[in-house]
């Protein structure tokens, strides 16, 4: 009987050994030559193959870079280092690029999130959007269940009182947090300043709703607009927005963000 | 006579029992890479290769290897490993010869490994207890059949682009509805050949 697992182990090594020999002599005499413009930007480029750069990995980004189809900056993972060493290779000038960072369009931490029903399903944010937003009064908001600290690969998220918190130094920009959040409370800006400000509420409820249900909501009064008065700031779907592009002076806005009256406007 | 028997079991694996329209083996690749006439029949030979190197290899592999020593019972992660390496082998081919197929190809070459129309004709091959010859051949037929369907897949499905199909059914809803059609056809070749 013990012939059997003697014979058995010694033929399918034997096997084994025999394909991985034809295999390794047929790797050395078909051997495809990268080119080594190829290569030398793939060992510049991150390797995570997040894609988020929009391509399958980094190796075939920096193909699509060799043949000067895509702008590095496109890559968002990689360091300003190495993103000035790719143009060089590249033979061309570099453009203005920005970091982008996340910001949270919510501030209603977890004593602020009303509740409307008990929610006892999966943990996660995904599973709560599917049951009303896992019973909370306001359906634009923040649920706090953390999809966006889970997925982010750099661990630059983690969740705080219920919102994500960031930590700057390690968010390379991915926007896998903006995919990963059901309620796209999570919007990826340019970060052209030191400091952006930004309206810390999603909703779109109307005054009344929003006073109601949320301490921290932006309740559309208008304050900002008036006080801003070059479009600094916008109503949209009782709503306020920031137009980043025109932010300059932080004075001007920290003077703004204080006289909020439900302080929803926050800087990074 | 010997000549006769090795056609009709290629006309056989080739059309009557046509791994995809008759066995319903390899839809995968059938549904994924049909939409390119060019892709298609790159994928097609690429499986017509695979088939009939991994029908000849298999065969000696089960003659010399397993039967001689009664391991029969290691057939099935013999013939895969057998397959997994071929499948390998290829890659690197098409990968030094035409980088544009390689492309066009992308994660459906890797693919043929698990295609289980070449495991299926490998233990086909088995049961029927074809001779190494015939393996071939049989191998071969398979892969031909295999590259007709495709072909006439990617054909009518080129053709489909500018046909007005109900939203709900577009994409893979109507490929599969058409591979059902075209099985149907294929029924027809049925009695054609007996065996």
């Amino acid at each position: 009987m013990g012939n059997i697992y003697v014979s058995a182990l010694l033929s399918m090594t034997g096997l084994a050994v025999f394909f991985a020999a034809v295999l390794a002599f047929a790797d050395k005499k078909l051997k495809v030559e990268d080119d080594p413009k190829v290569s030398a930007i793939t060992d510049l480029l991150p390797g995570v193959n997040c894609g988020a750069c929009g391509f399958l990995s980094c190796h075939d980004f920096a193909e699509h870079l060799t043949a000067r189809e895509v702008d590095p900056g496109k890559c968002r993972v990689m360091t300003e280092d190495h993103r000035k060493k790719i143009y060089d290779i590249m033979g061309e000038k570099e453009k203005d690029t920005y970091p982008r960072i996340p910001l949270v369009r919510c501030a209603a931490e977890c004593s602020q999130k009303e509740p409307e029903a008990d929610y006892t399903g999966i943990a996660t944010c995904a599973a709560a959007e599917l049951v009303f937003g896992g019973g909370m009064k306001c359906t634009y908001g923040c649920t706090g269940y953390g999809d966006c600290a889970a997925v982010c690969p750099f661990g630059a998220l983690h969740m705080e009182n219920g919102l994500p918190r960031l930590d700057a130094e390690k968010c390379t920009g991915c926007a896998k947090c903006a995919g990963a959040c059901p309620r796209n409370v999570i919007n990826m800006q340019d970060k052209r300043n030191e400091k952006i400000f930004y309206v810390a509420c999603s909703s779109q409820d109307d005054m009344i709703r929003t006073r109601k249900i949320c301490s921290a909501g932006c309740i559309a009064c208008g304050v900002c607009v008036k006080l801003s008065g070059d479009g600094l700031f916008k109503i949209e779907n009782n709503l306020a927005q920031a137009d980043y592009s025109k932010q300059r002076n932080a004075d001007t806005l920290l003077s703004i963000a204080a006289k909020c009256p439900t302080k929803v406007i926050k800087e990074t | 006579m010997i000549i006769e028997e090795l056609i009709l079991i290629l006309i056989a694996a080739a059309i009557t029992n046509n791994f995809i329209l008759t066995y319903f083996l390899g839809i995968c690749p059938f549904i994924g890479v049909s939409n390119k006439m060019e892709s298609a029949v790159g994928l097609g030979l690429a499986t017509t290769f695979v088939m009939t190197l991994a029908a000849s290899v298999t065969w000696l592999v089960y003659q010399y290897v397993l039967v001689k020593f009664n391991l029969v019972f290691l057939q099935y992660v013999t013939f895969i490993i057998v397959i997994a390496s071929l499948v390998q082998f290829v890659e690197m081919f098409i990968r030094k010869t035409s980088p544009q197929l390689y492309k066009a190809l992308g994660i459906f070459l890797p693919l043929i490994t698990t295609n289980c129309a070449i495991l299926g004709l490998t233990l086909f091959m088995v049961l029927r207890k074809y001779s190494f010859l015939e393996s071939v051949i049989f191998g071969l037929g398979a892969g031909i059949g295999f590259t007709l369907a495709l072909v006439l897949m990617a054909g009518i499905r080129e053709e489909l682009e500018f046909a007005d199909i109900p939203e709900a059914l577009k994409g893979t809803g109507i490929t599969l509805i058409l591979a059902g059609m075209l099985a149907l056809a294929f029924m027809g070749f049925g009695g054609i050949i007996s065996g």
